[in-house]
């Protein structure tokens, strides 16, 4: 990719994870957009004024998941590279990568450094808390449609 | 505790950091975008929530370009509020396109929707600064 064409487009629903990836793969010079969920995703891409090159996506992309969004994405606009993380981790390890590959020489700092700072605004236990709480929406959303499917009571 | 290492984009030194709080992503990402190449530093939040969120971190900001109504707990009118009783330091303008609010010219300086870019860009670089 060339240097300040390549927009990477970061799709997060935690500010205090969102802004600190963005600012690193701003940092290595990309030009990065950001957006709170697969539905703002889908609008920025399909709309065309940035031109986005990667899509970096959690798994957890707000009501609608990743993979439904990496299907949408890989459906529409083939060109766009789409990575899904699934974990915090994760996430800071392909920012890294990119930053590795990315338009600029030497890159400013690990990604380690960027979950630290991840970590640190979260709080000791918020983040646990924060996916704790996403797994038992989707659990519960699952109990739900299968209490539906045998003619029971839907539990959330 | 360990001193963390400075992971973001540290303003320099005169650059002003500016919070975009808008629930329009096309709004959020254009204005961001043209902010930035203005040479500012931005966050950007997609609600009143997610602002209150970042300030709770502590991180710096210079001022706060918030529009009114919003999903979640808070508006803007709210977060307008909160924000000048905890952190009176931070420049606040609003912005919506409901301006028969009277609240709005109280409580901020206000910018009415829709606008260009362009001079809401303007508008936030003539803010006086803190």
């Amino acid at each position: 990719m060339a240097a300040g064409e390549e927009h990477v487009l970061i799709v997060e629903s935690d500010i205090l994870v969102r802004q600190p990836l963005a600012n690193y793969l701003r940092e290595c010079g990309y030009k990065v957009v950001e957006a709170v969920d697969a539905a703002e995703a889908r609008r920025l891409i399909s709309e065309g004024k940035f031109h986005i090159e990667v899509v970096l996506a959690d798994v957890d992309a707000g009501q609608e998941n990743g993979f439904s969004l990496a299907q949408w994405v890989r459906k529409n606009h083939p060109d766009i590279d789409v990575m899904l993380a699934g974990t915090i981790e994760k996430a800071t390890e392909q920012a890294g990568t990119l930053c590795e590959d990315g338009p600029m020489l030497t890159k400013p700092y690990e990604h380690q450094l960027v979950l630290n700072k991840i970590k640190h605004d979260l709080r000791p236990g918020k983040e646990a808390e924060r996916r704790r709480m996403r797994v038992s929406y989707r659990l519960g959303v699952r109990t739900s449609s299968l209490a539906a499917d045998r003619g029971g009571p839907a539990e959330a | 505790m360990m001193n963390l290492p400075e992971i973001e984009p540290r303003p320099e030194e005169g650059t002003r950091s500016v919070l975009i709080v808008e629930d329009d992503a096309l709004i959020r990402t254009g204005l961001a975008d043209e902010l930035r190449d203005a040479g500012l530093h931005v966050v950007e939040a997609a609600n009143a929530d997610e602002a209150w969120t970042y300030l709770e971190t502590g991180a710096r900001l210079d001022l706060i370009f918030s529009d009114v109504q919003m999903p979640g707990s808070m508006n803007g009118l709210d977060l307008a509020r909160r924000v000048k009783e905890n952190y009176p330091d931070i420049f606040f303008i609003l912005t919506t396109g409901n301006v028969g609010l009277v609240s709005i010219q109280v409580l901020a300086p206000f910018l009415a929707k829709p606008y260009q870019f362009s001079t809401a860009v303007e508008y936030i670089l003539e803010a006086p600064k803190k």
